[in-house]
């Protein structure tokens, strides 16, 4: 596999496992019954996702190679930025 | 650009803050881009001005860093490949979480709001009773208006 498809095969699992373990935890916090019971299914799959990345990244599997923390640096920066081109454009349509 | 965690954590790690940087305008420029030409198209007047700014604006940042990465070569090529990488592969990646999220959601939810209606009240109802009470209401405030209506024209004939 090349090195590439290796960097975003492990930025997807980091992305995915971040957003299911996030929304999981607000599900299972503010949700009533079964949608309780669906946001600790989240928080499971969110884990396990984790795991496969830890076993994959940081325990030396086939993902070791990559460099987490700048390849999260630059996801950071990424949305950083976003973030300060939509406050950009908010500012420029409220203040004409 | 590269910076030791030693200074800022006391720790031994190398922290490449290129990636961020070239990520941090890239995502600029981009979003910039978008709501540019999304309000240049669908505004008018001052916001259709606005959004022809921002997409100078855009053109600009991604301008500038095409030159810086590939002309100047104040940043690395390398890095502004595989920050871009790592960025979009993150955003797919949180992206199908959260349709998973919501396809499980809606699949669950609807089950559970059917759960928390009270059909006893519901069941209580007798919609044939109700009817008739609503037209009655209805002919009452009929009869009202006609016996005025007509008092009104028998008060101008008696004028007359």
């Amino acid at each position: 596999m090349s090195d590439d498809m290796t960097l975003a095969l492990t930025m997807f699992t980091v992305g995915f496992a971040i957003v299911m373990l996030g929304m999981g935890a607000l599900v299972a916090y503010y949700g009533s019954k079964k949608t309780r019971n669906a946001g600790f299914a989240f928080i499971l799959i969110g884990a396990v996702a984790t795991w496969y990345w830890n076993t994959q990244s940081v325990a030396g599997g086939a993902w070791a190679g990559v460099a987490m923390l700048d390849s999260l640096l630059a996801v950071t920066g990424g949305f950083a930025g976003a973030i300060v081109g939509v406050i950009i454009f908010l500012v420029a349509i409220i203040k004409s | 650009m590269d910076l030791t965690m030693d200074d800022l954590l006391g720790s031994e790690i190398t922290v490449d803050f290129e990636f961020f940087v070239a990520a941090f305008l890239f995502g600029l420029g981009l979003a910039t881009l978008g709501s540019g030409l999304f309000t240049a198209y669908f505004g008018a007047g001052k916001s259709q001005q606005i959004g022809f700014g921002l997409i100078v604006m855009a053109i600009l940042v991604l301008g500038g860093q095409y030159h810086q990465t590939y002309m100047a070569e104040t940043f690395d090529e390398n890095s502004f490949h595989y920050g871009l990488i790592a960025a979009a592969a993150a955003m797919v990646g949180m992206v199908a979480s959260m349709s998973v999220v919501l396809f499980i959601l809606m699949k669950v939810d609807t089950v559970d709001d059917l759960e928390d209606l009270d059909l006893e009240d519901l069941e209580d109802l007798d919609l044939d009773e109700e009817l008739k009470k609503l037209e009655e209401e209805l002919a009452d405030d009929d009869n009202g208006s006609e016996d005025t209506s007509s008092g009104d024209a028998d008060e101008g004939g008696d004028e007359e």
